[in-house]
């Protein structure tokens, strides 16, 4: 073959290339993608925004800090003429710049922190500083922004914040529920850990579910992963890397106490598709999830709890109780995550919140709504109580 | 010239409307970014690895990171669509991270073992379509051998179509300087796929 010939060939084969079929993806996976990366979008434009005020307002600071310095070297040449002070205890730097563990960026009915032996209730936007134990009542949930991402605390569930490190940042469930979502990958060297009684969750960058619950005094965890790795640890030994799609449960062992609760008593969380799987393992298991979802009796009755809860929030709603109405429905999505009513919940959901006068956590629903259900019967509202809050800024 | 499409409110905002509204640090336009650049996104990376790969959603997002940054940062010269600008920045994080793989010796040694799997008896037009598939990821493959500048600027003419004065605005080079590094690419591409071919 000639040389323009084999040439010819190339280019050929590179515009096979082109003409390469993309096939279509699957809805949810690209909703759930495009939530996430929207609201990366989002604060990545902010941030820049931050950024290049941050550049322009530069010059001014340098100033001033040159003036804070000229002050600071005067303060320094007098203390050299002055005495000796008595030497005080060193005191850490880190304790002076701690870095937040959190901040609430979500609360959904009742939702207790406590701090410093006391408790109150958890407001959106209060900072987390570690040492910190947020308890969630029935029917409520609470979202909290970690590191690059957000963690989401189920309905009737405890967690406790510990004080982050330079290398760390850990989660210590005791019980319920919590879905944690890192859209970064964290530093090389950091991770994020989520603990419960019986194992321990590393995350690098990732979204992942943990249950810590049971019935009858046995407790276990159980971690689902959605997208990217995790590992699972026990007695420091690594005992499971978890991809997208897996699961993974502990032995069931009697269930250990959460110490001092804040405010409300341990309530097992029942989740749809995992009640009914049968036997107790004697050892950890990975679980795949279509053999979960085959089990018998997996989804079974549930319906009508999950009708009696939409309809509580439909009373709630129609006796014009926005407040009430909103909790119900958030009851119901945390118990029910893939409801058949989940749709409705969230359309109802952040109407209800914005009836009650929580524009915040109306946006937050209705973005939720709009991500889940993009073409959805209430997009035309979800997109009115978003923008709407936008424009208030 | 009379514009079709309908409703010009349906057809939502201009390109140059949403780069604006980027540079003004308008985020309520974030979700009409993303749908409006997906698709560009999403097609320079399937075609690149062939397939959507496990970290998929993660080269996605770490395009859109390039994307408003280089939009936010002026770095976008408004010389091309947003759609063409997007697919160039998702080939280079593509190409990035297929090198990087390729360091790592694990996808090409796993499709390697693919392409070399003995194949189960099949009808000719069957055969004549592995034997092309094969010769894809081959291609694939010596692209992410070569020098990136190459392998970006044969990748984005002849496979995802755009032409020289595009991509040399793009990457930020005369057009005499594109027209370079395509066929010095395309020349090291035949010999590397000679070389092969030789070897086996």
């Amino acid at each position: 073959m000639s040389e323009p010939e084999r040439l010819d060939d190339v280019v050929q084969t590179l515009g096979e290339l082109g003409k390469t079929a993309v096939p279509v993806e699957e809805p949810q996976r690209a909703a759930y993608r495009r939530e996430r990366i929207v609201r990366l979008i989002g604060s990545s434009i902010t941030a820049e925004k931050r950024r290049s005020r941050n550049a322009v307002a530069r010059p001014w600071l340098a100033a001033a800090a040159a003036v804070a310095l000229a002050f600071g070297a005067a303060g320094t040449w007098r203390s050299f003429r002055a005495p000796a002070p008595k030497p005080v205890a060193a005191v850490p730097v880190t304790a002076v710049q701690r870095a937040t563990a959190g901040e609430a960026r979500l609360v959904s009915g009742d939702v207790s922190v406590r701090r410093n032996d006391k408790t109150f209730s958890l407001q959106v936007g209060e900072v987390l500083v570690g040492g910190e134990v947020v308890a969630t009542a029935p029917y409520s949930v609470a979202e909290i922004g970690i590191a690059s991402g957000r963690a989401e605390l189920g309905a009737s569930s405890e967690l406790e914040v510990l004080s982050p490190t330079a290398k760390e940042r850990r989660l210590r469930l005791r019980t319920g529920s919590i879905d944690v979502d890192l859209p970064h990958k964290l530093e090389a060297g950091k991770h994020l850990v989520v603990e419960t009684p019986d194992a321990e969750v590393l995350v690098v960058g990732t979204a992942f579910t943990v249950n810590y619950g049971g019935d009858q005094g046995a407790a276990k965890t159980e971690v689902h992963v959605r997208r990217g790795t995790v590992w699972i640890v026990q007695g420091g030994k690594q005992r499971a890397v978890l991809r997208a799609g897996d699961q993974w449960a502990s032995a069931t062992s009697p269930a250990i106490a959460p110490a001092a609760p804040a405010r409300i008593a341990p309530v097992v969380v029942a989740h749809r598709g995992r009640s009914g799987r049968g036997g107790t393992p004697s050892r950890p298991v990975a679980v795949n999830r279509a053999t979960e979802a085959n089990a018998p009796g997996a989804d079974s009755g549930t319906l009508a709890e999950e009708n009696r809860l939409f309809q509580a929030g439909l009373t709630a709603r129609n006796a014009g109780d926005g407040a009430g109405a909103a909790d119900a429905f958030s009851g119901l999505l945390a118990r029910y995550p893939r409801s058949v009513l989940r749709e409705q919940a969230l359309a109802e959901q952040f109407r209800a919140l914005e009836r009650a006068g929580r524009s915040s956590a109306a946006a937050v629903a209705a973005r939720r709504y709009l991500a889940s259900y993009p073409n959805g019967f209430a997009r035309a509202d979800a997109e009115r109580v978003t923008s709407g809050l936008l424009g208030d800024r | 010239m009379i514009e079709g499409g309908g409703d010009p409110a349906a057809r939502g905002p201009t390109d140059e409307q949403l780069v604006d509204a980027v540079q003004s640090g308008n985020s309520q336009m974030a979700g009409q970014v993303y749908d409006r650049l997906l698709g560009a996104v999403d097609h320079a990376l399937y075609r690149v690895f062939g397939r959507r790969e496990h970290d998929h959603d993660d080269l996605v997002q770490a395009a859109f990171e390039q994307i408003v940054l280089t939009l936010s940062r002026r770095s976008y010269a408004r010389a091309c669509s947003l759609q063409t600008w997007a697919s160039t920045i998702a080939t280079h994080v593509a190409f990035n991270a297929l090198r990087a793989r390729r360091r790592e010796r694990r996808v090409f040694d796993r499709d390697a073992n693919n392409v070399a799997e003995p194949e189960p008896p099949a009808s000719s037009d069957l055969e004549r379509a592995a034997g092309a598939r094969a010769d894809l990821e081959r291609v694939r493959w010596l692209l992410a051998q070569m020098k990136p500048e190459r392998a970006e600027t044969v990748f984005l003419h002849d496979v995802l179509g755009h032409d020289l004065a595009e991509i040399a605005l793009m990457t930020r080079v005369s057009v005499a300087a594109a027209q370079s590094r395509l066929v010095r690419g395309r020349r090291e591409l035949r010999e590397r796929l000679t070389k092969e071919q030789l070897m086996s």
